[in-house]
């Protein structure tokens, strides 16, 4: 399954002095399976480009493909979840049943079927459902509501997910939390994973490829390494490239004998090893 | 989206002369018109009125798309007035009539003249808001009511709360965009179904609505008490406003309007 933008640009309130232009010519291509992410810096247009893949709003100009169809108005795509920003702010559920059970239904799943989906789900975030699910909602922590929202689109079971910011807000812990789960949802479950982020750092280690929005324009696109090295442009857009990449680019720039490759600190931590101990690494 | 379609008297920000005149002057025009329109009693006296609102929108320059999407939830109650007038009005000639539903010739200009004074009476009240921005309207309407504190009226508390209200407006609709879009993103369906079917698709819009209202009020409050605000005690304005002979030229004309309004009546 397959998204496509063309020529996607986008607006608010297109044709009155409110007008906004939030997208501008987006060109973009998303296959089965990949993990993208999508980094920006805040008003670059990353929420609204994922609404846009999701086909919850239609383009100003340009066109965009999901799966070869063409979104339609007030219409959605069972097949591309979208976890919104700060999700726990959607809940309404008298409990954690009815919460996640929530999009299940509304898609028309079974009666019997439901119960089991739900536990699935609440398994899956970490959350054990025996002891959630007839609790209310609200009753829980921030982390512990954005897992029950994440939750709740997990039990559509959608082939794409597209995650805005979803570590936004939490705790290293929470965080970590999130990024395993990605990479649980792709590497188990084969789930293509579009992941919205501001955060360099956070992405460098898993995403295999970067999408860099500046003031709605896309400005790179490729594998971490290619982004990376694109340094100035990144800066230009008021972001940053990972701190371990940072650490290797300085002792490069002192002629010390490191592959510009590295990115990640386990990365950066074998070159530095292999400089210093000729190859030993402990 | 909501937030496109529910801007009724959003302040459209350019420049005309009717934007430039102080908001103590519009608030008060309008309630002369307002009245006004009760004392119309014949075409030649709704002619005029309409006149004066095109005019008045001519000189504000703006355009008219942007005071009719504001005027078509209000055109819905404004045909059903006129409706239930034609009906409800027994006097003259009978056309039509079956069983209890009497429709006579008077009705039917009744219903009209009914219609088009509610139409009028909104229309010109958005021209207001579109021209002039919620904190000159509260500036406004604080320096018109504080000589009822005099006999205790909260005048500053209730411009503090009007102006907050409006402040929010859209705040809140971008939000309940921002949830509906989020609950469709869940499958959820908001505009299908019966009666009952949509009243319970409200729930998940409605609930995570006034979750984050009380929410915003909290922190709105808390922000509030941290800057010592204690109401308007001793609260001076950075943004003075400033009444000039245009505002007085203004008020005149339409005290004109009023005199011709009760000429016209003997027509």
């Amino acid at each position: 399954m397959q998204i496509e933008l063309t020529k996607a640009s986008y607006s608010y309130q297109a044709g009155s002095p409110f007008e906004a232009p939030a997208l501008h010519d987006i060109d973009l291509s998303i296959e089965s399976n990949e993990l993208v992410a999508i980094i920006g810096h805040s008003g670059s247009g990353k929420s609204t480009l994922a609404q846009l893949l999701a086909g919850l709003i239609l383009p100003t100009k340009g066109t965009v493909l999901i799966d070869g169809n063409k979104p339609s108005k007030g219409g959605v795509f069972r097949q591309v979840g979208l976890v919104f920003q700060y999700p726990e702010q959607q809940l309404f559920g008298e409990t954690i049943f009815e919460e996640v059970a929530f999009g299940a239904k509304n898609y028309g799943v079974p009666e019997q079927k439901i119960k089991h989906i739900v536990v699935n789900a609440l398994t899956e975030v970490g959350l054990p459902p025996q002891l959630f699910i007839d609790r209310s909602p609200f009753s829980l922590s921030g982390g512990q509501k954005r897992r029950v929202a994440i939750a709740s689109i997990l039990a559509i079971n959608p082939q794409i997910m597209i995650l805005d910011e979803p570590t936004a807000g939490l705790d290293q812990r929470g965080r970590r939390w999130i990024i395993d789960l990605i990479k649980r949802l792709r590497e188990q479950q084969g789930k293509t994973i579009i992941w919205i982020s501001h955060n360099m750092e956070e992405v460098a280690e898993l995403a295999k490829r970067i999408v860099v929005l500046s003031e709605g324009e896309k400005i790179l696109d490729g594998n971490p390494h290619l982004v990376f090295e694109a340094e100035q442009k990144l800066l230009a857009s008021g972001l940053d490239i990972p701190q371990p990449a940072q650490l290797v680019r300085r002792l490069r720039q002192r002629g010390k004998p490191l592959s510009a490759q590295a990115i990640t600190v386990e990365e950066a931590y074998q070159e530095i090893a292999a400089w210093l101990g000729g190859g030993g690494i402990v | 989206m909501f937030k496109e379609k529910l801007l009724i008297g959003q302040y459209y920000p350019i420049e005309s002369p009717i934007h430039r005149l102080d908001a103590r002057a519009k608030i008060l025009a309008s309630l002369i018109y307002m009245i006004t329109l009760f004392v119309v009693n014949n075409w030649w006296g709704y002619a005029l009125m309409a006149a004066v609102f095109l005019l008045n929108t001519a000189i504000s320059r703006l355009p008219m798309a942007a005071v009719w999407r504001g005027l078509k939830i209000i055109l819905y109650f404004s045909i059903l007035t006129m409706i239930f007038n034609f009906f409800f009005y027994s006097e003259g000639e009978i056309i039509w009539q079956y069983k209890a539903l009497i429709l006579t010739d008077q009705g039917i200009l009744h219903g009209i003249a009914m219609g088009l004074r509610l139409l009028l009476l909104v229309a010109f009240a958005s021209l207001l808001t579109l021209t002039t921005t919620p904190i000159q309207l509260t500036d406004g309407l604080e320096s018109l009511l504080n000589p009822l504190s005099v006999i205790k009226f909260p005048a500053h508390d209730i411009a503090m709360m009007t102006s907050i209200a409006l402040r929010f407006i859209p705040t809140i609709l971008e939000e309940f965009d921002r949830i509906i879009l989020a609950q469709r993103a869940r499958g959820a369906t908001i505009s299908q179904g019966s009666f009952l079917k949509r009243v319970k698709a409200m729930v998940p819009l409605m609930v995570p609505l006034f979750v984050a209202a009380f929410r915003r009020a909290e922190e709105l409050a808390q922000a509030m008490e941290a800057k010592c605000y204690r109401g308007g005690k001793g609260r001076s304005r950075w943004k003075k406003p400033q009444w000039h002979q245009r505002d007085s030229g203004y008020l005149i004309l339409f005290a004109l309007l009023v005199v011709a309004s009760v000429l016209l009546r003997g027509i």
